[in-house]
């Protein structure tokens, strides 16, 4: 194998746009996105990304966002992605669409639709994301089901709907899911932000975890994920299958990143698909080549027999916690770090912040809300 | 983000095995063609059998321990030596009975009013099939044409057979709360027999197969009697379920089937997963074209595959199909 054969992408997740009518406070968009995202890709700009993006190996393109359905042109970039080969999956919260333009995407190609619900809880759900927004989901699933497109349910898990885990799977049942995915928050971006309000604590999180666990012997015709948060593993995730190793991340702008995160690590200069290809930027730009590989790692990971398998866990958690992305993955328990995140769920058994005190994505960072929230019921503390 | 699937593993015979491996061996044939995993039983485990079916079931594996006791009369006359036939002449007291034993034919026939058949119509087999009748009369075939050895040896299934008892105790009273309690006595009682007699005939079989060939032909009465039992579950599942039967699979709206030039391999591909499939495997999945019934698309990977032995492909196809349904793969 030749060492460019050595790093294959298998997935691209493909953020269309930024925009969003929905705030959930653990967005994975950056915290900065402000205006100057407004200058998206053109759809030709996509489809030629999509043909390089199956030149490198990928498969699979998750279209994202943002919301994906914001994009006027999703139907055409739907059919190069599908024209290109890649098998089209959309990621989206499904509350823009009309049934009309669903079924042209579908027709476009789209194989399968993953629909975001914050909680099983309709107020709950609405509460979480900012805007009212549960009654349109289960319309768009209702359209899906029509259109026999197959459903994934994801609920991003937190403090607020952690101990719903059986409403969950129910609702997932009652929407024909084939799949859901049940993903604990991560903290980055936003959800850093909103930690001390989104961070469970041990005992929330052992319960939804033996919850899953028999949903997932009780319903065996549906793949059910749970996914813990990284602060309460001992040793850290395999991130991304390595740095720059299966996985493509393009912003709408055709900015390339090996994550989602991947830009609070600040000396990085990440190129866009506007000025190489991808298959240049995959193979040869600093960015994608700067953790590839061991020889990067310093102590505790370089001498880790576990180096090969974790890669040392994720870049953009070391630099968010430690200061520096070389650092070990402080949720590993061999980091000289480690007790910042001991201290993070300390901290998440004592009283937290109120889900008033949330901090929404908007355009403008850091605006909190001036409504009235919606009374919701905090897990016990 | 890519799984590998496996492939069946290689017969034996070339060498002689270290004794351990030739064990092995044996327990692999257990653990990838027993009938533990064929869709019937799996669907009997998840409470997915009709009424039907479970009583369709019952009665014809009755035709089958009726059965038992006549082949090990065969097998008994194949010893000259006495502690061989003292010690294999319980197994016929074991289900036609004695008097401290009311004996497993007796025993299947109380599970048959369990499942709420009627007893002298089990035991006139009134709702035999044909195919399931001519799966079990090999049984006795069989043991009139083979030696003593190879006889002992198609008893091993006796090594797996506990957890498939078990399977049925564990959990028919959950899913079948219709079925008589009364009923289980034979998988109870099978639970305490069995084992010895699995490990009478381990060491048997161990200390007779003393070269390649006799290591092999051990496998092959193995393989022989997993297929037969096979068959027999076979003709059940579509005996009672005529839209198994007639089940043409096919590749579920979630998933694609893509050839990968980059590493030459066929890829399943699903929402953000991609399965990477063996030669074998593929061949499988690019058969499930919703045009052919299972028995079709297993006769077809047969001709396909003519280099491997036709039962071992049709039991990991039918697993293999088996799983990619459950996955909700193939529908």
């Amino acid at each position: 194998m030749t060492p460019e054969r050595k790093y294959r992408p298998y997935n691209l997740v493909a953020e269309l746009t930024y925009k969003c009518p929905l705030q959930c406070p653990y967005c994975s968009n950056p915290m900065n996105y402000g205006e100057t995202f407004r200058d998206e890709l053109s759809t030709e700009d996509w489809g030629r990304v999509f043909r390089e993006a199956a030149q490198l190996g990928v498969m699979q393109v998750g279209l994202s966002g943002g919301e994906p359905g914001a994009r006027k042109d999703l139907p055409e970039i739907t059919k190069a992605a599908t024209d290109a080969g890649l098998y089209c999956h959309l990621v989206t919260a499904g509350t823009v669409f009309t049934k009309e333009k669903l079924a042209k995407v579908k027709e476009a190609g789209l194989v399968s639709a993953q629909i975001s619900v914050q909680d099983s809880d309709p107020a709950n759900s609405d509460l979480i994301a900012g805007v009212p927004s549960f009654d349109k989901k289960m319309e768009f699933a209702q359209w899906c089901r029509e259109l026999e497109l197959p459903i994934t349910l994801n609920v991003v898990l937190h403090r607020l709907n952690l101990d719903h885990i059986d409403d969950i799977v129910a609702l997932a049942k009652r929407m024909q899911c084939h799949r859901l995915e049940m993903a604990n928050t991560q903290y980055y971006a936003w959800a850093l932000e909103n930690r001390d309000l989104l961070m469970p604590t041990r005992e929330q999180l052992d319960g939804a975890r033996e919850a899953a666990k028999k949903a997932r012997e009780d319903n065996p015709g549906m793949e059910i994920l749970f996914i813990i948060p990284d602060y309460y593993a001992d040793l850290p995730k395999p991130c991304m299958g390595g740095w720059g190793g299966q996985v493509i991340q393009i912003q709408p702008t055709g900015k390339v990143l090996p994550c989602a995160a991947a830009e609070v690590i600040p000396d990085i200069v990440y190129e866009s698909v506007r000025d190489k290809s991808l298959v240049e930027i995959w193979h040869h730009s600093e960015a994608f080549n700067r953790f590839r590989g061991t020889d990067w790692m310093p102590e505790p990971c370089r001498s880790c027999d576990r180096k090969e398998i974790d890669f040392g866990g994720c870049r953009c958690q070391a630099m968010m916690l430690t200061g520096d992305p070389r650092n070990a993955d402080p949720t590993c328990q061999y980091s000289p770090h480690h007790d910042i995140v001991v201290e993070a769920r300390k901290a998440a058994e004592r009283p937290v912040r109120p889900p008033s005190e949330i901090v929404y994505r908007t355009l403008s960072p850091r605006a909190i809300p001036q409504a009235e929230p919606i009374p919701v019921k905090v897990a016990a503390t | 983000m890519t799984e590998q699937t496996v492939a069946p593993e290689k017969t034996l015979g070339a060498t002689l095995l270290p004794m351990e491996e030739f064990v092995a061996a044996i327990y692999d044939v257990g653990k990838n063609f027993y009938h533990d995993k064929h869709p019937l039983h799996r669907r009997m485990y998840q409470g997915k059998l009709s009424k039907e079916e479970i009583q369709g079931w019952v009665a014809n594996r009755f035709y089958y321990q009726t059965q038992i006791p006549i082949k090990d009369g065969l097998i008994l006359s194949k010893s000259n030596d006495k502690e061989v036939r003292r010690e294999w002449i319980h197994r016929i007291t074991d289900h036609d009975g004695d008097k401290d034993n009311r004996g497993g034919i007796e025993m299947w026939l109380d599970l048959a009013e369990a499942v709420g058949l009627d007893r002298q119509e089990t035991a006139d087999l009134k709702l035999l099939l044909p195919d399931a009748k001519t799966a079990v009369d090999s049984y006795a075939e069989f043991v009139m044409d083979h030696p003593l050895f190879e006889c002992v040896a198609v008893s091993l299934t006796e090594l797996f057979a506990s957890r498939i008892h078990k399977s049925r105790i564990d959990s028919w009273p959950e899913h079948y709360p219709w079925v008589d309690k009364q009923g289980y006595t034979y998988f109870r009682d099978r639970l305490t027999r069995s084992p010895p007699d699995a490990a009478w005939g381990l060491e048997f079989v161990k200390e007779a197969a003393t070269t390649p060939d006799l290591q092999r032909r051990a496998r092959e009465a193995v393989l022989y009697k997993c297929n037969l039992l096979w068959d027999l579950a076979t003709a059940i599942e579509e005996g009672f379920s005529p839209e198994r039967k007639a089940w043409k699979p096919k590749l579920s709206k979630k998933a694609r089937l893509r050839f990968d030039e980059i590493e030459q391999v066929d890829f399943v591909l699903l929402p953000e997963k991609g399965l990477k499939l063996t030669e074998n495997s593929a061949e499988i999945v690019k058969r499930c074209d919703g045009e052919h019934t299972r028995s079709e698309i297993i006769a077809g990977l047969q001709e396909a595959l003519s280099q491997e032995d036709p039962r071992e492909v049709k039991i990991s196809a039918m697993i293999f199909i088996d799983e990619f349904e459950q996955k909700g793969i193939l529908e």
